[in-house]
């Protein structure tokens, strides 16, 4: 028997055993210090970002979260306003508002999830329709928060309450005259699955990116793009 | 709290109030298909109510005229800029003899929505290809060749005219069933592979996201759902009436019913991932083809080269130029498209 055949495997297996309990104690162990995400802050409340990217069009979105002072059932909590552009367009034309309010549901060392439940407006006005519409949504995220880099994953349901159309006089004219202008029911929402990864600068400005893609509540893609992407800074104060 | 409570309750009151439709009632958003509206003219062929329209004498040269796309319709080619654009129900229109129709004093002259497209039925994923289209253009030329020879002196060839990926059609159909047709004339035909592609100037949507129909399309797939075919056609003519390829001169008026989303998707990329063979049985074609090209898509998207190995997939061909035209060549220049098709097909 060769000596050497059998400590290899050995070496390589307490490799991989100790490679294994570091990871897990840097993630769920380790002493929690300045973690990177809004939520898991103790001192500075205020949060301002700016969000850039395809979903699933060009959009610009300003959002200001604050951390409420008192807890829900032990959990930190905040509440935020978000304002959506479409940049491209001219402003008004592809615009939406919306208040979230957002919850820290666990915490194990490293590892958090959060939820954020939200309600808005939005308005597109385009040369087929101008449409209108109220949603609510809510969106899950679980990840490993580090002190300078966080890593997570996103799950949102988006779900058109109502939507209202009114069609312009090119679409009645040029294509189908017997359009219905008016409220509609049973629109739909959407589904958004992803990966949000975030880095600190300091103890106050963050960078971000977030991939995803996204389908109708049925089951079909939402749009002909593939993926959405955007990336995101913010800062705390 | 309690105040918060109440407004909430009172919105979703309010909204539930409203006098609302389903969003998928047909006629909702888009006009509604054969299926859906008995009023529609149509041809039953292989079993699915397409929606079709003849003008002429029955006995004349048969000349069948294939829509764009895919997921068209034909109501261009039977319309007219600042005339009229065509009722989908023939007993509403106010005009005749508008765009191609000008042809009906010597052919005998066939429209139709393919299966998926224009307002003929629709279909779930995956449930139309390629070879359904030429099957079923293949059974609407031996049901009027059938009635020709039923009811005519003599039983008159068959010719087509194939507009975009009408054009693609048209030859695929030449490709496999070269003894059926006379003569083929093309607009400004779907590149019949890959190679082809290559050769064109094309500026995709994608690479205009700056415009905005572009946003209009994306922004509008969070509005209205496209969860079912009425939503998915609507939210497609975001994106039908905008300047997609703009080296193809899209005019801002051009007219249709309704597209077909799906098809226009899943028949492309279908043919494109298989390349799709619409070339290699051309040489027994035994008939002449036209090549038509609008001056303007020439000039920008299609040059000389691409057009010469375009013909040279055919036995015999020719070229011509359609002034003041892009790629929508018979909406934007009707006139001068009828008289070369009256020129080729005489």
């Amino acid at each position: 028997m060769n000596l050497h055949t059998i400590y290899q495997p050995i070496q390589r297996a307490r490799l991989k055993f100790c490679s294994l309990l570091a990871f897990w104690f840097l993630i769920t162990v380790a002493p929690v210090s300045a973690q990177s995400h809004f939520l898991l802050q103790s001192e500075k409340l205020n949060q301002v970002g700016v969000e850039f990217g395809l979903q699933p069009s060009p959009i610009l979105r300003i959002q200001y979260g604050r951390q409420l002072p008192w807890k829900l059932a032990s959990r930190t909590q905040a509440v935020g306003l978000s304002l959506q552009i479409g940049p491209t367009r001219a402003l008004g034309d592809n615009i939406g508002l919306a208040a979230n309010w957002e919850l820290l549901l666990a915490q194990k060392g490293r590892f958090a999830v959060f939820n954020r439940l939200h309600a808005g407006y939005a308005q597109l006005d385009g040369h087929i329709y101008q449409a209108r519409k109220i949603v609510v949504g809510d969106e899950v995220t679980a990840g490993f928060y580090w002190d300078r880099i966080s890593v997570a994953a996103v799950l949102e349901y988006q779900h058109n309450l109502a939507v209202h159309l009114t069609h312009s006089d090119f679409y009645l004219e040029t294509i189908y005259p017997g359009a219905r202008d008016g409220w509609l029911s049973g629109v739909g929402g959407y589904v958004e699955a992803g990966i949000q990864g975030t880095y600190w600068i300091g103890q106050r400005y963050q960078v971000g990116l977030e991939i995803s893609k996204a389908w109708t509540n049925r089951g079909e893609a939402l749009s002909i793009l593939p993926i959405h992407a955007v990336v995101r800074a913010g800062v705390l104060f | 709290m309690k105040y918060i409570f109440l407004i909430v309750l009172l919105t979703c009151l309010s909204l539930t109030s409203c006098d609302r439709k389903k969003v998928d009632t047909p006629g909702i958003l888009v006009h509604p298909t054969t299926d859906q509206d008995a009023k529609l003219p149509r041809l039953v062929v292989n079993g699915i109510p397409l929606h079709l329209e003849t003008y002429g004498d029955p006995c004349n040269p048969i000349l069948i005229c294939l829509h764009g796309g895919p997921g068209f319709d034909y109501k261009a080619m039977i319309s007219e800029s600042g005339i009229e654009n065509a009722s989908a129900y023939p007993d509403e229109r106010l005009r005749s003899n508008l765009g191609l129709t000008r042809l009906a004093d010597e052919y005998y002259l066939v429209f139709y929505d393919r299966r998926g497209s224009g307002l003929s039925p629709r279909f779930g994923a995956g449930k139309v290809t390629m070879e359904d289209q030429i099957n079923d253009l293949d059974v609407i030329v031996d049901h009027f060749r059938s009635e020709q020879a039923g009811s005519c002196s003599q039983n008159r060839e068959v010719g087509l005219f194939g507009w975009s990926f009408g054009g693609y059609l048209a030859t695929a159909y030449a490709n496999q069933y070269p003894e059926k047709i006379r003569d083929l004339a093309l607009y400004e035909p779907r590149p019949f592979n890959n190679g082809l592609f290559d050769m064109l100037t094309l500026t995709s949507p994608m690479q205009q996201l700056g415009e905005d129909y572009v946003d209009e399309v994306f922004s509008g797939n969070t509005y209205v759902i496209n969860n079912d075919h009425e939503t998915m056609d609507y939210q497609w003519a975001v994106g039908a009436t905008g300047d997609f390829f703009p080296e193809f001169h899209n005019p801002a008026d051009l007219p249709f019913w309704r597209v077909g989303f799906r098809v226009n998707q899943e028949i492309d990329i279908d043919v494109r991932k298989r390349d799709f063979d619409v070339t290699s049985g051309l040489g027994a074609f035994a008939g002449n083809t036209l090549l038509l090209f609008g001056e303007l898509s020439a000039r920008d998207a299609a040059s000389t080269e691409y057009i010469e190995a375009l013909g040279a997939y055919f036995p015999r061909y020719e070229s011509t130029l359609i002034e003041d035209a892009g790629h929508f060549g018979p909406w934007d220049n009707p006139i001068d498209v009828v008289d070369a098709l009256r020129n080729f097909f005489n």
